[in-house]
């Protein structure tokens, strides 16, 4: 699992994520203790349909040490079953941790990237583990 | 009994489309439609269809594919056909559905979330297409049956495409639904979400979610189409393809040359308040220039000739049914040719998801008044779908 340093001092850790896909996109990250499962807080998630998150503050390190934040984002895709096919094949997404003591540490790729039988829907997940 | 009726009448359609026409008689002669801009202007151009058109999705894929086909006899890729659009190849961080669909947007400085401006007139233009063709093929009307080395290059682009207002407003909103309805869905499966540690369990999870198909995005998305689906109230789209011939191992020449250009305008006809028109009057502007360097005449020599067809046409569409009117005036290059038009009226109505009866009358091209009376069935296969251009 990808993990971030954030340190045990660090006032605000952010969190931005850049989806690049032509279909309509929605992302959301929620926070739990490392290992654990279900629950979870939500800490962010975008604002429109292009799916991105930018500069969206998560909390202070001390809030953040022990969790594992999960990126979930969920696309819609359009045309015919090849080129969603197609469009699939192009989604990419790339997320940046700042503001701890790693500074700036960009992840390029979902540890998941899912799709449907017919490629009408597509699901990116990334977890990042953050540690002090 | 109504089934057995409905069979007899199709029947009976079919049986009088073969008796008022020559088969052929009117496929032989260029209709409108056939002066609209092709997809493929490089294979329109040479009167090819090619059974396996390649569409590659990046660069290396095309690279690879002219590489597979290339015949070491021949020197020349064997019978290579492609069509693809560079956009589709480019990785770029600026590519959102509100691109996509041709929306202008600003940030909002507030919530950070897309407003939307309007739409992009210019937004086809990304999706410019282009086509190519190696083909071996005897285009040089001489005695000597001898195959050319033909390479045929061809581009489609839409210039500019303009909806009604509502077009960009309805897009802003049903995608703003869209994304606040995948926001409870994406919240109800992190809340459920298992433990990661155990791999394959997690995995499994979220592939169960990306298999459900919720009713509440997959309505929007259904609207989101059908607003997609919106025809413009103007678009002008042009096509232009160039074919060079290897009359020998050395020398390569000019064959043929051709440009196409439509103009089209759908005026909504508000017969119903359902949201999504299906109803317009339509208009449709055609132009096409063929240059042949190589055509035959009547006592077949080799002689350079071009055509000038200029076409209109009016219809009025009624979701199922659609009544028009067409017309063609032809022009040739060539002296002592006289240009020559086609004016018909046309007729089209959608019986079954797949099954039209068409009908056109007027007169067509000839030295004599020559007239078409047409009625006849169609069927088609397939779905009709939403196509990304």
């Amino acid at each position: 699992m990808s993990s971030y340093k954030t340190g045990t001092t660090s006032p605000d850790i952010s969190l931005d994520v850049d989806v690049d896909t032509i279909g309509p996109t929605a992302t959301r990250a929620s926070k739990r203790p490392t290992g654990s499962s279900g629950g979870g807080t939500a800490v962010a998630h975008s604002v429109d349909a292009t799916g991105d998150i930018t500069n969206a503050h998560l909390g202070g390190a001390a809030s953040l040490i022990g969790n594992t934040i999960t990126i979930a984002t969920s696309i819609n895709l359009f045309g015919d079953k090849e080129e969603r096919k197609a469009e699939f094949e192009r989604i990419s997404a790339t997320y940046r941790l700042s503001g701890g003591d790693e500074g700036n540490k960009v992840f390029p790729e979902p540890d998941l990237k899912l799709h449907n039988p017919d490629f009408s829907k597509a699901t990116l997940i990334k977890n990042i583990s953050l540690i002090p | 009994m109504k089934r057995l009726t409905i069979f007899f009448f199709c029947c009976w359609l079919y049986q009088l489309s073969f008796s008022q026409t020559t088969p052929g008689s009117i496929n032989s002669e260029v209709k409108v439609k056939e002066l609209a801009v092709p997809k493929a202007p490089a294979f329109k151009l040479l009167d090819i269809s090619p059974t396996q058109i390649e569409t590659p999705n990046n660069p290396k894929q095309f690279a690879l594919g002219i590489a597979q086909s290339f015949n070491d006899s021949l020197g020349w890729p064997r019978n290579y056909s492609t069509e693809f659009a560079p956009y589709w190849w480019l990785k770029s961080s600026n590519r959102s559905v509100y691109d996509f669909l041709g929306l202008r947007t600003q940030t909002d400085a507030t919530t950070g979330a897309k407003k939307i401006m309007g739409e992009n007139a210019f937004a086809g233009l990304k999706f410019t297409s282009v086509s190519l063709a190696f083909i071996n093929q005897d285009l040089v009307p001489d005695s000597i049956k001898q195959s050319q080395k033909i390479l045929s290059v061809g581009i489609n682009s839409t210039i500019i495409k303009i909806h009604s207002k509502n077009y960009s407003k309805a897009l802003a909103s049903k995608l703003q639904e869209w994304h606040d309805a995948a926001q409870s869905e994406l919240e109800f499966a992190l809340v459920g979400q298992p433990s990661d540690t155990n791999v394959v369990a997690y995995k499994a999870y979220w592939q169960r979610f990306t298999d459900l198909k919720p009713t509440t995005t997959g309505e929007i998305f259904e609207d989101i189409n059908d607003i997609m689906n919106e025809k413009p109230l103007f678009s002008l789209s042009v096509a232009a393809a160039y074919a060079n011939y290897g009359i020998n191992d050395s020398v390569w020449k000019s064959g043929r040359y051709g440009a196409w250009a439509t103009v089209s305008s759908y005026l909504p006809l508000k017969l119903d308040n359902d949201g999504i028109n299906k109803n317009y009057f339509a208009l449709f502007g055609y132009l096409r220039l063929i240059q042949d360097n190589y055509a035959p005449d009547i006592k077949n020599k080799t002689i350079k000739s071009s055509c000038f067809d200029i076409g209109a046409k009016l219809e009025l569409q009624f979701d199922k049914l659609c009544i028009g009117y067409e017309t063609i005036h032809r022009s040739y290059s060539k002296k002592g040719i006289d240009a020559d038009n086609r004016s018909v009226g046309v007729l089209s109505y959608q019986v079954g998801s797949n099954l039209y009866i068409n009908g056109a009358f007027g007169k067509d091209f000839g030295i004599t008044n020559k007239l078409i009376s047409f009625l006849g069935i169609n069927w088609g296969f397939g779905d009709e779908k939403i196509k990304l251009e």
